[in-house]
């Protein structure tokens, strides 16, 4: 029991001596990073703003970034964001052209703009150094 | 913009889909998001059909019907429907041949009784995919259609090799006109079983939400 204690109090102290490892899971905690189509969900939500939904999302992907996404992929997608909390939405109207049904609006919350950021300062992080100019990093 | 209006769904006649395409796709109506996927392909389908004609909406709602219906597929809300719907085909499968050797060795010693061998043997099928419809029913509450669909698609391809002879049986000069529709019986019962209970269930799930 002794050394149980005693190898854990030793790892404790290795962990508080690793400067980089604890500044990185300082920076890390709470933060979850995106994958990339939820990435360019997020973004395309930015741009439209008030004016977010379904149809207009997917044009805005298929404009921008010249992928044709179905649209059951893109609420697959913003499901998942708004579990994850970095999205919020909310019904619109029902109209005619529609069929009735209505529209379901989104918006970026606080907490998907610093994921957003997260993303970014790692992808920066894992690039700095690298230099994919080079021929051979094409390999 | 004059709309002209549907007399049957009194909807706008520019929203309104290829008919076959909407049906394929209110399969998945079960899903929490599917008002919002099919309004959506109904407002593209309205700027479709204004810009390029009815022709080129329609082939386009269609694309966009088969693209949607692979990506609903892979959710796993549907992922389990479709395992449990090929558990309901799979183990009467498995559990049919020890009970058609039992059954057979226990008629050997008793007296002939004509038709007792097909009536046990719908008696096994209706009541396994009774009991198996109402268990998956209340399962998977709120997602019977997508059940049944499925259970269809999978019945009619395991039994494919049991159509083709039940097709031959009824076309068969030789086979005494009595005895035509025992493979129709024996096949349809079961699988009608199974629709009808898990309605039930459905609606009895529906009852007690609502209570």
């Amino acid at each position: 029991m002794n050394r149980l204690a005693e190898s854990s109090l030793n790892f404790r102290r290795r962990l508080d001596s690793c400067d980089d490892f604890t500044y990185i899971a300082g920076k890390m905690k709470n933060s979850r990073l995106l994958g990339g189509f939820e990435s360019l969900l997020l973004l395309a939500i930015l741009r439209l703003g008030e004016q977010a939904y379904g149809v207009t999302i997917r044009q805005e992907l298929l404009e921008r970034t010249q992928k044709d996404v179905a649209v059951g992929a893109i609420y697959t997608g913003l499901d998942r964001l708004e579990q994850k909390g970095f999205v919020e939405s909310w019904l619109g109207e029902p109209t005619a052209e529609r069929g009735g049904r209505a529209k379901r609006f989104y918006r970026v919350t606080a907490s998907g703009l610093r994921a957003f950021n997260d993303t970014q300062h790692a992808i920066q992080d894992m690039l700095s150094g690298l230099d994919l100019q080079q021929e051979d990093a094409y390999a | 913009m004059v709309w002209t209006y549907n007399k049957r769904t009194h909807m706008p006649e520019s929203v309104n889909p290829p008919q076959m395409a909407a049906l394929l796709l209110s399969v998945f109506a079960s899903e929490p998001d599917f008002p919002q996927i099919e309004g959506d392909l109904r407002e593209e389908f309205h700027q479709h059909r204004q810009m390029n004609g009815l022709r080129s909406a329609c082939r386009w709602y269609w694309r966009e019907t088969f693209r949607n219906v692979f990506v609903l597929i892979k959710r796993p809300r549907i992922l389990q429907v479709l395992a449990i719907a090929a558990l309901c085909i799979v183990v009467p499968r498995i559990a049919y041949r020890p009970y058609l050797t039992w059954l057979s060795a226990e008629l050997r010693e008793a007296p002939r009784v004509p038709g007792l061998l097909f009536f046990l043997l719908l008696l096994y099928g209706v009541c396994f995919k009774l009991a198996l419809g109402i268990l998956a029913g209340h399962i998977l509450r709120g997602r019977e259609r997508i059940l049944i669909s499925a259970f269809t698609v999978f019945y009619l391809f395991f039994n494919v090799e049991r159509l083709f002879i039940i097709w031959h049986i009824l076309w068969d000069d030789q086979t005494p006109l009595h005895l035509k529709p025992v493979g129709l019986i024996l096949f349809w019962c079961p699988f009608i079983a199974f629709c009808i209970a898990t309605r039930w269930s459905a609606r009895r799930n529906g009852q007690r939400r609502s209570a």
